[in-house]
């Protein structure tokens, strides 16, 4: 990998300089070293995917932002980005703010590894993705088709502002699991895996879970769709984690209080769900959980760190902002810059989004409900902030009746509804805590960052169809 | 046609060159973007981003148990490269590629000639940050004269992009393209409490229509403010915009040979898609040489010259998507990779279809996007409109779900086309019986 401590002074000087132009600048660069390994019944791929290295140069006009960015990282390049910057025509405006540089500050950071994935043979990586593969593949003869993937990123970025020298470096391990069950007149696919902080010693496969996803799979096979209609539901840790991030995530990403495109802002210190939600963002979460793998330890403006409490007892509390929104609204930065990449620009952006747990048992949760379903097996979701939809969409509900699991699986599901609706109606949050790690999220339909979401089971009453 | 490769390039290719492997190939892929952002009128950001990237694929025939296999690996290098990054890289995928034993298939050594084809603007082409500056002053020009509706947010990109493609059998071309990418979300109603999200994207500057897109989601965020949530219930539900682009996903997929290959695909050869006769049959075809088509392109990752091929012909299933290696494990006839597909339109217009009482119109989602190996959709409904007493009476919320396989017997297509993406199809997909679960 680059070493970007090599360009630190480089891009000091750069700050300098465009600082005698503008009145904030700074600048960011990273570098990625990724590998992906799959092996599925009848091939295997090995690829080294986009690096992603490069820089990004930010000049602030006095009331927006001009950037340059390069995949080419060398000496020569960032000072002709400099003259690119420092030549460039803008345009003042009346309406000025100022950017807070914050604390000075110079510090390194990195996430633990315990085997680094970088030195590990790629002759391991394959042969333990082709040994899961065929554990999975021995789970069902409807499995006609499985791929076992394994892979890591390992992530370097420098942040650098008049105050602030700031290096990390991240390392997370992925391992999925993706079939396609057939018996001929139906065909239908699941998986499951994680996404950890640190490197091989992550590769562990667990088997007794993978059969009760091949069971659940056999189950979801040419199962039928439910009738449409408002019922009691509990919603899987996963469920809950997708509904976290769909509900008050993205609602509350202050980008969208400048666009006027999220009714949050109106309500905050207003009651929004029932007292016994709580809801969090917090880049910090991988300290205790290493599949909070959206952690960091400052984000992609130079923000360190910290936990955001998004809404308190039902109270919705605080938002999620970018350096641009923060600055603007007047509101506390919170560390939620970030970017797809150096090369796309920063938004306000969740990291790992949950609800706290609660201290009901599951079973005691189960005997609450006379008829409804178990919704499981979250696959994606969609917000909006101005109206407060939500669309969440899974491929499993196991029916429930007086209080028992029928065996009776519906598939796929879709839950959609008013968001204050749904928070409110949660009458039970379990004492059980997962966070999912698979998951990346987009902006509208694009700049796509990893995220992880979680929380305990939720007993509630949703509209599924 | 030309190929102006540069340097690094051609490092890459002698070293490529010198080692024993099967096949090899190299492409260059520049970008050059501007991109700008604003809220409410005035500037957010303004950027400029310039992106050259190595793709480098290689294949070594191995053996296992006595019998001739197929290694492959591929991988990226950035643009300031040194040779031994470039060493090492290669190094790298030849070790992987000698660790997998994927059935042999086989990649002939043949020089090809490739059709003169570019899908390209020249304007965009000579100068995209110009192009994104005048583009963004117009929207904003046309945004102050509309007058029931503020344009909150406008995401505007430019990009020239340049592929240069060389491999081992001498073959190589160049392919220019250029992209035009418009995001932006309309506010109506008291407090701005309606709002409509639109995407469009375009190859061409006369693609884009900004006036009819601006005064249309206008339109759209007034319509949403009194939409009402449809009683639950089957509809005829006339699928259009959003839904456009994903729609035959469970076709496409499993009228893949990979999906054959790997014994899940429900389409056989020969066999009908649809068993009853409806209004519209059902033609898809791939055409990778579609002027302003998203999948538009030259040649296949083997630097195979790509050509138009037919999948579905009046709801049979006539072709399989066969590339290079699923075609000869399969012994099918080699078609290419899926490029854009072109859907063959109807007999009625979208506007006369509208006129049927009680037929749905749903224009947007959260999310439409059916499942490609089940067929099952589902989506919350953003805007639409069911027509009563021959008037359009707009309708939100809830949800639209199904699946394509049980409905596709009462498909109709509309007769005019449109390009979303990559596809290139009526502007109008019908279904009956269709789910709506609302009040």
């Amino acid at each position: 990998m680059t070493n970007l401590k090599d360009y630190q002074q480089e891009f000091i000087d750069a700050v300098k300089t465009l600082e005698t132009r503008f009145p904030y600048s700074s600048a960011f660069a990273q570098t990625v070293e990724r590998s992906s390994v799959a092996s599925s019944t009848r091939e295997d791929k090995i690829i080294f995917p986009d690096p992603e290295t490069g820089y990004v140069l930010t000049a602030f006009t006095g009331s927006y932002f001009i950037e340059y960015s390069s995949y080419s990282l060398t000496f020569e390049n960032i000072k002709q980005g400099v003259e690119t910057l420092m030549s460039i025509p803008f345009s003042k405006s009346s309406e000025t703010f100022e950017i807070d540089p914050g604390e000075k500050l110079t510090k390194d950071f990195s996430q633990p590894i315990i085997k680094d994935p970088s030195i590990i043979d790629i002759k391991d990586f394959l042969q333990t993705a082709r040994n899961n593969r065929e554990e999975i593949d021995s789970l069902s003869r409807l499995i006609q088709m499985s791929m076992y993937r394994i892979g890591y990123e390992k992530r370097d970025e420098l942040f650098i502002n008049r105050n602030k020298v700031l290096f990390q470096s991240l390392c997370r391990f992925d391992s999925m699991y993706y079939m396609v069950l057939s018996d001929g007149k139906n065909s239908s696919p699941i998986f499951d895996g994680f996404c950890k902080i640190g490197g091989f010693e992550h590769s562990f496969f667990d088997k007794s879970r993978a059969k009760v996803v091949v069971e659940d799979g056999i189950k979801v096979l040419g199962a039928p769709r439910l009738k449409p209609g408002v019922y009691d539901c509990i919603f899987s840790q996963e469920m809950a984690g997708m509904f976290a991030h769909e509900a008050f995530g993205h609602g509350m990403e202050t980008d969208m209080f400048l666009k006027k495109r999220a009714k949050g802002e109106q309500y905050l210190g207003k009651q929004v769900a029932s007292k016994l939600v709580n809801m969090w963002d917090n880049p910090t979460l991988g300290e205790e959980d290493p599949e909070a793998c959206a952690s960091f330890f400052f984000d992609n403006e130079g923000k360190l760190a910290s936990t955001t409490h998004i809404i308190k007892d039902g109270i919705l509390i605080s938002g999620m902002t970018d350096l641009y929104s923060a600055s603007k609204l007047k509101i506390p930065r919170t560390p939620n810059g970030r970017r797809e990449s150096y090369s796309h620009k920063p938004y306000a952006r969740m990291t790992n989004t949950y609800f706290e747990k609660g201290n009901t048992s599951f079973e005691e949760m189960l005997s609450k409900v006379n008829y409804g379903y178990y919704v499981d097996y979250a696959t994606n979701g969609m917000e909006d902030p101005k109206g407060w939809g939500i669309q969440l969409e899974s491929l499993y509900a196991a029916e429930i009746k007086n209080g028992r699991l029928t065996g009776n699986i519906f598939s796929p599901v879709i839950v959609t509804g008013y968001v204050p609706d749904l928070l409110m109606s949660i009458t039970a949050v379990s004492d059980q805590f997962k966070i999912s790690s698979m998951g990346y999220c987009g902006k509208g339909h694009k700049e796509w960052v990893k995220v992880t979401d979680g929380g305990p089971h939720l007993l509630l009453k949703a509209r599924l169809a | 046609m030309e190929n102006n490769i540069n340097e690094t390039q051609k490092i890459i290719e002698k070293i490529l060159s010198d080692k024993d492997l099967y096949f090899w190939s190299v492409k260059t892929i520049e970008e050059n973007r501007a991109e700008n952002y604003f809220i409410f009128g005035q500037t957010e950001s303004k950027r400029q981003i310039n992106i050259v990237k190595y793709k480098i694929s290689i294949f070594i025939l191995n053996k296992l148990n006595e019998l001739q296999t197929i290694g492959d690996s591929s991988g990226i290098l950035p643009e300031n490269c040194t040779e031994e990054q470039i060493q090492n890289m290669i190094d790298k995928l030849i070790v992987s590629a000698r660790l997998v034993n994927n059935p042999f298939y086989e990649i002939k050594n043949e020089k090809f000639h490739y059709n003169k084809f570019n899908n390209c603007d020249s304007s965009i082409y000579e100068n995209p940050y110009i192009v994104c500056d005048e583009l963004s002053n117009k929207i904003s020009s046309l945004a102050k004269s509309i007058n029931n509706a503020k344009l909150s947010t406008t995401e505007l990109f430019t990009s020239r992009i340049s592929e240069h493609y060389s491999n081992s059998s001498s073959n190589r071309y160049s392919f220019d393209k250029t992209k035009i990418m418009l995001e932006g979300v309309f506010l109506a109603g008291p407090d701005d409490s309606s709002e409509s999200y639109f995407l469009d994207q375009a190859t061409f500057l006369d693609e884009l229509d900004l006036e009819q897109t601006l005064k249309k989601h206008a339109k759209y965020a007034n319509d949403s403010i009194n939409a009402a949530t449809l009683p639950t219930g089957k509809y005829k539900v006339i699928f259009s915009e959003e839904a456009l682009e994903e729609f035959f996903n469970f076709y496409l997929t499993h009228a893949s040979a990979l999906a054959v290959y790997n014994k899940f695909s429900l389409l056989k050869l020969g066999e009908p898609i649809i068993f009853k006769n409806p209004k519209t049959p059902l033609t898809i075809k791939s055409d990778p040489f579609i002027p302003g088509g998203a999948s538009s392109r030259v040649a296949d990752d083997y630097g195979i010259p790509l050509k138009p091929f037919s999948i579905i012909e009046n709801n049979k299933m006539v072709q399989y998507i066969s590339d290079l290696q699923y075609s000869q494990y399969l012994n099918l006839p080699y078609t290419g990779p899926l490029t854009n597909y072109v859907i063959n339109p109807g007999t009625r217009s979208i506007e006369e279809i509208v006129k049927e009482e009680n037929i749905v119109l749903l224009l947007r989602f959260s999310a439409f996007s059916p499942k490609e190996i089940t067929g099952d959709f589902s989506s919350e409904i953003r805007l639409g409109y069911i027509t009563k007493n021959g008037k359009q009476i707009p309708i939100k919320g809830g949800s639209v779900s199904g699946n394509i396989r049980n409905l596709i017997d009462t498909l109709e297509l509309s007769s005019n086309i449109v390009k979303k993406g990559s596809y290139i199809g009526p502007d109008a997909i019908v279904l009956d019986n269709v789910d709506i679960s609302g009040v």
